[in-house]
């Protein structure tokens, strides 16, 4: 067990908490650290000083943030890869391991491509594996072993991540000063204000700053104590779309992640500003830290980071952190301030720091070198809210342009100031975002939703003055004498920079993509600045006129889990349901719908239906309830058919096209009354249908007075077909069912199994005598046991939709999209019987007359494999001898009732001639001869079962 | 020839699209969901207009109570009536309708739709994780309805509140179901349950 020889004593800001220890393994070493701690904390309270390998050459790297930016500190845990260690608490029985280190972190086989770095600089991979292109696959197999990301199991548990909305008035993108007194003040204004901060808790660099530790103990209990503010720490706002529609990702203490969306009304950026690293040689040694990560090791977790330490300065954080280091008993063995132009120019060591290296030749023998020289803007939010930051060369930094109304900012982004004068002008953006905040809630009070006596909300009219902020100087500081990393994630180096730019990558971006500098997980938060540093200094130019790249959504990695929440797909079921399931039914998912497919053995399914009766669920069939005296007018211009003459009681098929002359729906319309009528459509199409109803009759401009009503799940509906469908029927309704009285295509209105208004129509799909019975919902399932009760000695039996499939196969029926597609017009369904040329105007009309006028390139036909067992798969091509495409099968079954294979088919006109032979050509490539019938029917053509 | 059809009720008790555990038993429950799906819903289409606007006595947006009915202004030119389980809500509103000039649609949907109220302290935390509308009180305040999204589904809301937000909420049958185990899986850990509802207008 490896205790903490690092810690020091108990620290006033600290975070741990020293009364208990927790347990952990670190490439299976066991180490102990405190509740507080990060992983990386209690590793280098442990004394463990290198934590990953470098990208590309297997360096050894150490602290450089100590937060969760550190590049070095990324760690498998578990089975969850790239995991921040700098950021993530330790727990008990956490599995800790380095990621692609091999056989071991301390001594690493791909360490060797040092070796060969000349050759592995910017654009190696592009130069190296063009060519020749054959050998890519085995380039590609070698460079995989390569991919530097840890490892995932796919066998680990999916875990749900919720998303959830969360509109606030104002949020505030970071917690820290300037971030907590906006929030108060936007609370203060009556606003509700969600703060989010991507650190364990509200504070920011306040949080390792003994100086300021009653300041923040004050503010941040103000925070947490007001009842309008809504705080989410360990979160980051990622992204910033038009009209502040904002995306947080909240994180959990296990790393699990979850996505909150926000429609705020003002956003407010105040994420600090990031400490930027110095390029020098040897700049990504174990020992190298940021001024940030010490003061945070120091303060926040109490870890000495070394023995003794030279400081590279050049601001006043740099002074604060030699005092830390002071404090920590960290022996200081130079001070080199940048102000005094004194410069660190290489770093010396094998594994970690040994020496310091400065300008001018002195070497000075340190464990640990500290550099705080500068800091950079993260505008990323505010580039997504299209602005463009400027370069001011004499504060060293990026500041924001002109900013939409609806984004403000604060803090160590917007200027410098002391601690007083930043939160003063935190408060004012505050305030201000408040007012705008209430301003936008009045304009989006005027919603029907609001009682006509309610209000309107209360605006102040007068803008909050806001406080200029001073931009003090600060030394352009990016690369001393000698060149270094400028992205560790993916060992990147200002010579790659400089080398880009020589061969004509002359901008930010083209360098960029060329070197791949800022495109690692940091998404250039710590090396943006610097890769555009060495770009301006390659080309001779200034970073003002180099410009910066452009930060786009999102702001920091987020896990596709989080992005993709809870799966939201809809599933519809019929009334009957739980006795399908209860039954044995095999459910199939058609659309939204889970239907039953069978009940076990279709084809005696079909048999029972074709000689005794049977009973299916056809809920989905879409139903419209239509009224109006202007009913006949709209399915006048829907159908293709005619509809004017429609008695009261009648039934009539329709077709529907679109306006192109394509197939779009078909199904039945009843006549209820004088002014109200069913429609039915198919299962598929009831939304579109729907849609298409009202579209013509909202925008069609011919003034019907219509009203189309939507009622497909109203209805429980059950078909009964089959030859005793009548006399089942007759047990449970008084209907008069004899043909004479209710013919075939007739619709009543009845009570059925003691259910009234049950809507009956006497159709059919499968080819046998059938009724369609639509029950009030709530009484399906009752109406269809009843059924089944009172056939029990007819053989009435359940059957799904593939014996409803073979059936209207033996019928030769056709299913619109199955036997049409979307380049199907009506002539080529074979519906010249249906479609009436002579009507003034319908859907389709001029499309369908022209194919009519040249003749329809294809026909839908029936056709028999000369073979009877040949079935051939739906989609197979219809072939000539030379192979020429002709057609295709697009529905085949073998019927149990003719005992043979039955198939539908496109085939092109000239080839769609009764009796003639064509060839099928299966996906296995066999050839099956098939003849082409008379007609679609292939059972029963004339119709006199279904009309008995 | 009539009409084809009737009004008569019918004997048999229809049955509900969920299943709810049985009546409440516990109030402690962060989220309360009450199966109201056999209650009777009207649906009318007319012209807003129109004088069935004044006589159905509520606009686009808002839903007010009249006696034991409450009346929905579902949309532009469509109202919803809610009331309780076998009442002559039909008959009546059609009878009330009957003089108004233009052409008027009153159909009963009961059958046609699933209704819940969903009450309890996490109930607006809950709705938050399933629809992406602002449910503020400025914007959706006691009395408003609105259709929008709700876990996929297309759904009719209206808040109706009783000692604390309460929504109800309809969508068609067949995805009653799933808009209702949508809500008890996200609600676990609010402790959502599914009891059997009762129907009654708020206390004056």
């Amino acid at each position: 067990m490896t205790g903490g020889d690092w810690r020091l004593p108990p620290q006033p800001g600290e975070v741990i908490d020293r009364s208990r220890t927790v347990r952990f393994t670190f490439n299976g070493t066991a180490y102990v650290g405190h509740p507080g701690d990060t992983i990386a904390s209690a590793l280098a309270a442990c004394g463990v000083r290198v934590f990953s390998r470098s990208f590309k050459y297997h360096r050894p790297r150490g602290i450089l943030t100590a937060g969760w930016l550190d590049p070095n500190l990324m760690v498998q845990v578990g089975d969850d890869p790239n995991v921040r260690a700098g950021h993530r608490l330790v727990a008990d029985g956490l599995d800790v391991r380095s990621q692609d280190t091999w056989p071991s972190l301390a001594f690493d086989v791909k360490a060797a491509n040092q070796l060969v770095g000349r050759y592995l600089s910017a654009g190696f991979y592009y130069k190296t594996f063009i060519r020749p292109a054959r050998l890519w696959p085995a380039y590609e197999a070698v460079l995989k072993r390569f991919v530097h990301g840890g490892q995932i199991d796919i066998d680990t548990p999916h875990r749900q991540h919720d998303k959830t909305y969360h509109h606030a008035d104002v949020v505030v993108a970071g917690g820290g000063p300037a971030g907590m007194a906006a929030a108060l003040a936007a609370a203060e204004g009556g606003t509700g204000v969600v703060l989010v901060d991507e650190d364990h808790d509200l504070g920011g660099h306040w949080r390792w700053d003994p100086e300021q530790a009653s300041a923040l103990l004050e503010l941040r209990d103000a925070v947490r104590a007001h009842p309008r503010i809504s705080a989410y720490t360990d979160s980051v706002v990622i992204g910033r779309y038009d009209g502040n529609w904002l995306g947080i990702v909240v994180r959990s203490p296990d790393g699990a992640e979850r996505l909150v969306k926000s429609r705020a009304k003002v956003l407010v950026v105040t994420p600090g500003l990031i400490e930027r690293p110095l390029v020098f040689a040897g700049n990504d040694r174990p020992g190298v830290m940021l001024g940030t990560a010490v003061r945070r090791l120091v303060n926040l977790y109490a870890v000495k980071p070394g023995t003794r330490a030279v400081v590279q300065t050049a601001n006043a954080h740099g002074d604060a952190v030699v005092e830390d280091l002071r404090r920590a008993g960290v022996e200081i063995a130079d001070v080199l301030d940048a102000r005094q132009g004194r410069l660190v120019s290489a770093v010396h060591g094998r594994r970690g720091v040994e020496s310091v290296e400065v300008a001018g030749g002195d070497r000075i023998e340190a464990d640990l070198l500290v550099v705080s020289t500068g800091w950079t803007a993260p505008t990323s939010l505010l580039n997504m809210a299209g602005n463009r930051p400027v370069y001011d060369p004499e504060a060293a930094r990026f500041f924001p342009g002109p900013l939409p109304q609806d984004v403000l900012v604060a803090g160590g982004l917007a200027g410098d100031g002391d601690a007083k004068q930043l939160t003063e002008h935190a408060a004012a953006v505050g305030a201000e975002a408040a007012r705008r905040a209430a301003s936008t809630a009045r304009r989006m009070a005027a919603v029907p939703t609001r009682p006509d006596d309610a209000a309107a909300l209360a605006v102040d009219e007068v803008e909050v003055p806001i406080p200029d902020l001073a931009r003090h100087a600060h030394p352009e500081l990016y690369r001393t004498t000698t060149h270094g990393f400028l992205d560790f994630s993916e060992d990147v180096s200002s010579k790659d920079l400089h080398q880009a730019v020589q061969e004509g990558y002359d901008s930010a971006e083209l360098a960029k993509r060329y070197s791949t500098a800022t495109m690692g997980p940091l998404q250039g938060k710590l090396e943006t600045v610097n890769a555009v540093a060495a770009v301006a200094e390659a080309l001779g130019s200034t970073i003002a006129d180099t410009g910066t790249t452009t930060w786009r959504p999102p702001y920091a990695p987020t896990t596709l889990g989080a992005l993709a929440g809870r799966s939201l797909e809809p599933v519809r079921v019929s009334p009957m349901q739980d006795w399908h399931q209860a039954h044995g039914a095999v459910p199939l998912v058609a659309g939204a719908w889970i239907r039953p497919d069978h009940y076990g053995d279709p084809v005696a399914e079909v048999r029972n239906v074709r000689t005794n009766v049977g009973i299916i669920d056809v809920t989905p069939l879409g139903k419209l309830d239509l009224r109006g005296p202007g009913v006949p007018d709209l399915l006048e211009l829907l159908y293709v058919n005619k509809w004017r003459q429609l008695a009261i009681g009648g039934v009539r098929y329709g077709v529907m096209c679109a306006e192109d002359g394509v197939v779009f729906d078909d199904g039945v319309t009843g006549r209820l009354g004088p002014e109200h009528y069913l429609m039915s459509t198919t299962s598929g199409g009831a939304a579109a249908v729907w849609e298409w109803v009202e579209n013509w009759l909202q925008t069609g401009g011919r003034g019907w007075a219509a009203h189309c009503t939507p009622v497909t799940t109203a209805y429980a509906s059950i078909n009964v077909a089959g030859p005793h469908a009548r006399e089942l029927l007759s047990r449970l309704t008084e209907l008069d069912l004899t043909a004479e009285s209710f013919g075939y295509m007739q619709v009543r209105v009845a009570t059925v199994a003691g259910i009234d208004d049950v809507v009956v129509w006497r159709i059919g799909f499968t080819g046998e005598l059938s009724y369609e019975l639509h029950v009030p919902a709530g009484y399906g399932q009752h109406v269809w046991e009843a059924l089944l009760t009172a056939g029990a000695d007819l053989g009435v039996a359940p059957f799904g939709i593939e014996a409803q499939r073979i059936l209207r196969l033996e019928k030769g029926h056709f299913i619109v999209g199955q036997d049409t597609d979307g380049l199907t017009q009506g002539f080529s369904a074979e519906l010249d019987w249906a479609i009436k040329l002579d009507k003034a105007d319908f859907a389709g009309a001029p499309e369908l007359r022209w194919q009519h006028e040249r003749g329809p390139i294809t026909r839908l036909v029936a056709l028999q494999p000369l073979e009877e067992s040949s079935v051939p798969p739906e989609a197979s091509q219809i072939v000539t001898e030379r192979t020429e495409i002709i057609g295709r099968i697009t529905s085949s079954r073998h019927s149990p009732t003719l005992d043979r294979s039955i198939c539908l088919a496109q085939l092109l006109t000239e080839h769609a001639v009764a009796g003639s032979v064509v060839r099928v050509l299966t996906p296995d490539g066999k050839i099956v001869e098939a003849r082409v019938c008379e007609q679609l029917a292939h059972y029963d053509p004339e119709g006199g079962r279904a009309r008995a | 020839m009539p009409e084809l059809g009737s009004d008569q009720a019918t004997p048999a008790r229809p049955i509900s699209p969920l299943r709810p555990a049985g009546p409440a038993t516990d109030d402690s429950a962060g989220v309360v969901i009450e199966d109201l799906c056999l209650l009777t819903k009207l649906t009318v289409r007319a012209a807003a207009a129109s004088a069935v606007a004044a006589t159905v006595g509520v606009r686009f947006g808002r839903a007010a109570w009249h006696g034991e009915i409450l009346r929905v202004g579902a949309g532009p030119d469509e109202w919803h009536l809610l009331g309780p389980t076998g009442s002559s809500m039909l008959a009546d509103t059609r009878h009330a309708l009957v003089a108004v000039p233009g052409l008027v649609s009153v159909l009963d949907i009961s059958h046609g739709r699933g209704l819940v109220r969903m009450r309890g302290p996490r109930v607006s935390d809950l709705l938050a994780r399933l629809t992406a509308f602002d449910l503020d009180d400025r914007f959706v305040p006691d009395g408003a309805a609105f259709r929008t999204s709700v876990a996929s589904v297309v759904t009719d809301v209206v808040r109706d509140d009783r000692d604390g937000p309460s929504y109800l909420l309809h969508c068609e049958r067949s995805s009653a179901r799933w808009l209702v185990d949508s809500f008890l899986t996200a609600g676990a850990d609010f402790g959502a349950t599914l009891v059997d509802g009762a129907w009654a207008q708020p206390a004056q």
